[in-house]
Parts: C-alpha cells; sequence; structure tokens
C-alpha cells in the first residue's frame, strides 16, 4: 500500500502525486525498481563457537549457552567482492550512483553474525575426535550407536538452503549404517 | 461447521476449510493461551473470538459482510470526490470510484485489524478537514467543487516540504490516503490493465523454452 511512495521517490519530486501526473508515474515507474541483495559462506574460525554457560543457568537450572563470535577476513573480502560486483552489474545496466558504495569498512556493510542464517551445526563432523563430535557418517565418536542425520553434524553453511545436503547425509549414514550392521560392526 | 465422519472422502475444497478453520482456531487460542485447540481427526469447534474466523476463501463477500462500515453519506460523497481528484478517468482508465476504491477504503477503516487502526483515526480526521476547509474557503461541499478549487485544497496539503506547519497533519493524512487510493486501484483488474500488468497467464500447451534460450545455455 505504500508502491505510490516508490513512484515519487523514482520521480525525485518531492511531495506526492496526484491525478493525471501519478497515473502517468504509475505508468512509467511501475515494475522498473531493481534490488540487489548478497549473501555468502562463512568458514568457521576458533573465535567463533558455543560453550555452556559456567554460570547462567535457564528456569530448570540447566546451563544455557554462551556464544562467541568474530568475523574473519574471508567474510569481510567476501562483502567487499559482493559490493564491487553489485556495482559493476549497476554500472553494466545503465545505472548511476547517488553516492559511492562503502568499500572502505566491510564491518559496516555486514549485518550482525546470526541475522540471516540457516541454523545447522553445533555437533560438527569431522576426521578426528579431539575437534567433532561426530564422523564422517554422522556417527558420534562418544556414543558408537548415535547416528547425527539432522542440520548438526555440518561443519559450515554453504549459505544456501541446507535441507538437501541434510538428506544427502542422512542417506549417506543409513548406506553406512546397513553395511556395517550387515558386518556385525554395530 | 460439523467434523466430517470417515464414510466418505474429503473434497478438496472441505479438507481446505477444514485445515482453514484449524489454522484459525489455532491462532486464536494462541493469542489467547488457551489450552490447546484441534481435537484429533476434526477440525476444532471454537466459536469466533476476536475479530473471528478468516474468511471463507470461496466466498465472495460483498462490503460490510465481514463488519460494519464506517463512512457516512457525507463521508462517503468526500471520499469519492477525493479518490477521482487522485486518480481521475483519462482515455486509457477508469476513475478510482468506478473500480469500487470508496468501498475498499471504507472496508479499509472499518476492519478490526490492529495494524490498520491508525489508518481509522487519520482518514476520518482528515476527511473532516477536507470538509472544513472546502466550506471555509469556497462555501461549499468538497464534492460540490469544481475541479481547480478541489486541486488548491489538494496543492497546499500534497508536499510535506512546501505545506504550511498549520497543515501537517493533513500533509500525512494526504500521503496515507493517496497511497491506500493507488494500492486498491491498482490490484483491480482495470488499474493492471492501466499499468501494463500482465502477471501469470495460464498456458493451454507448453511448447518448452525457445530456441535462443536453449542455444543460450548450450543445449541446442
Amino acid at each position: 500500500m505504500n508502491t505510490a511512495t516508490g513512484f515519487d521517490w523514482l520521480h525525485g519530486r518531492g511531495g506526492y502525486a496526484y491525478g493525471k501526473a501519478l497515473k502517468e508515474d504509475a505508468r512509467r515507474y511501475y515494475g522498473c525498481r531493481q534490488g540487489f541483495g548478497a549473501q555468502g559462506t562463512m568458514v568457521p574460525n576458533d573465535d567463533t563457537f558455543c560453550e555452556l554457560d559456567p554460570k547462567m543457568k535457564d528456569q530448570w537450572g540447566i546451563p544455557v549457552l554462551r556464544f562467541h563470535w568474530k568475523w574473519s577476513d574471508f567474510e569481510l573480502r567476501q562483502v567487499l567482492h559482493q559490493q564491487k560486483l553489485i556495482a559493476e552489474l549497476l554500472s553494466a545496466m545503465g545505472g548511476k550512483f547517488s553516492g559511492p558504495p562503502e568499500t572502505a569498512d566491510a564491518l559496516k556493510v555486514i549485518r550482525a553474525g546470526g541475522a540471516v542464517i540457516h541454523e545447522v551445526g553445533g555437533a560438527i563432523m569431522g576426521e578426528r575426535r579431539p575437534n567433532s563430535v561426530t564422523n564422517r557418517w554422522g556417527q558420534t565418536w562418544d556414543v558408537k550407536n548415535l547416528f547425527m542425520a539432522d542440520g548438526a553434524p555440518f561443519a559450515s553453511t554453504a549459505d544456501k538452503n541446507p535441507t538437501l545436503t541434510i538428506m544427502a547425509l542422512a542417506w549417506r549414514a543409513v548406506d553406512h549404517l546397513i553395511e556395517e550392521r550387515q558386518k556385525g560392526n554395530l | 461447521m460439523k467434523p466430517e465422519t470417515h464414510s466418505r472422502s474429503l473434497t478438496r475444497r472441505e479438507a481446505i476449510q477444514w485445515m482453514l478453520t484449524a489454522s484459525a482456531s489455532l491462532a486464536v487460542s494462541d493469542s489467547l493461551g488457551a489450552a490447546a485447540a484441534g481435537a484429533q481427526g476434526g477440525p476444532a469447534v471454537t466459536p469466533p473470538r476476536g475479530y473471528g474466523l478468516d474468511p471463507d476463501m470461496v466466498r465472495v463477500y460483498q462490503p460490510g459482510a465481514l463488519w460494519p462500515l464506517t463512512f457516512t453519506p457525507e463521508q462517503r460523497r468526500t471520499v469519492i470526490a477525493l479518490c477521482d481528484v487522485i486518480l481521475p478517468a483519462d482515455e486509457t482508465s477508469p476513475a478510482a470510484s468506478a473500480v469500487g476504491v470508496p468501498d475498499f477504503l471504507d472496508e479499509w477503516v472499518s476492519s478490526p485489524y490492529p495494524a490498520q487502526a491508525p489508518d481509522r483515526s487519520l482518514l476520518l480526521e482528515g476527511l473532516a478537514w477536507v470538509e472544513a476547509e472546502s466550506q471555509q474557503r469556497f462555501g461549499r461541499d468538497f464534492a460540490a467543487l469544481a475541479s481547480p478549487q478541489q486541486t488548491a485544497i489538494c496543492d497546499d496539503i500534497c508536499h510535506p516540504g512546501r505545506a504550511k506547519r498549520e497543515h501537517a497533519s493533513a500533509v500525512r493524512f494526504f500521503k496515507r490516503f493517496r497511497d491506500l487510493t493507488a494500492g486498491g486501484y491498482y490490484t483491480t483488474p482495470e488499474g493492471m490493465k492501466a499499468i501494463g500488468y500482465q502477471g501469470n497467464v495460464p498456458l493451454a500447451d507448453f511448447p518448452g523454452p525457445p530456441m535462443e534460450a536453449l542455444r543460450h545455455v548450450g543445449l541446442a
């Protein structure tokens, strides 16, 4: 219900068009806005993790999770690259810039950690027991008969929707499970 | 709606109605913190509370069928006149009042949704201002004014940067009234036609992607 505001803005008149001018604006400007948004992947780093809070407990007396977060150069340089690329796309489309893109400080551009996410991870898979919860099959190191077949074993999130990867990992885990069961290992 | 027995299978329409009823019941219960709705095997039979259940999506409602309308005959005349100053008929498309925009505005300000409550007072107070201004300046109802007189009043309140300070709330009214008028107008078939909006069009058959597109991706 605010579409007409966009017409005023595109026309740059400052006021609220009505009458013949509004009808002309609607014909001229409807559907001609173009927006870009960029998303990217985050690589796990040693400064970003969660742990049990040593002091704070929830209403049932269970320790709550405490989160630590730090962007690395990987994410921040990705942001600058995205900005550069979007600027190129806009220029190629014939766009003009009313102000320069923010490129000096990527931290000003990137959204806060956790703002645009799929909730995966927390019990990551890995090759070695000391730095992972499950092996490559989603089988937990600590409990041999426990397989995790959801998003928890993700070691990172590839930005895109995780469901198909979850399904693929579950499929692989089940194939392995059947094989091991037939060998009598489970 | 009565829960169905299992002696016959549900039609698709009944199934959709069931789901709508169930989800609406849940939403109402959740908002009131009441006990769980949704009896097993059928929809919850909960009396409507708040502003009731979702509309029946397969029924055609007339203005005023869901809640009492608001505009008095005098307000309605002003609304019709102002709508048509904002979106008049031209050689390509009809005027706002010809496609039911005054009905839409009455529905909008009469609805019980909390998000629309501010629009109700803004529009009703704004309409009163337009009438008073019209009487004071020209001694007649806004609807009875000549076109240049109507435009003179609108020009005073259509630009926040240039409007007089005492017109600040009338400016807010004008913007919202105009946006709602445009929103109502351009969601009608006539309004969509006016801007060349085609939308999704069902095809009787699908001849496949054009050769140009296939060549572009290396498949032809």
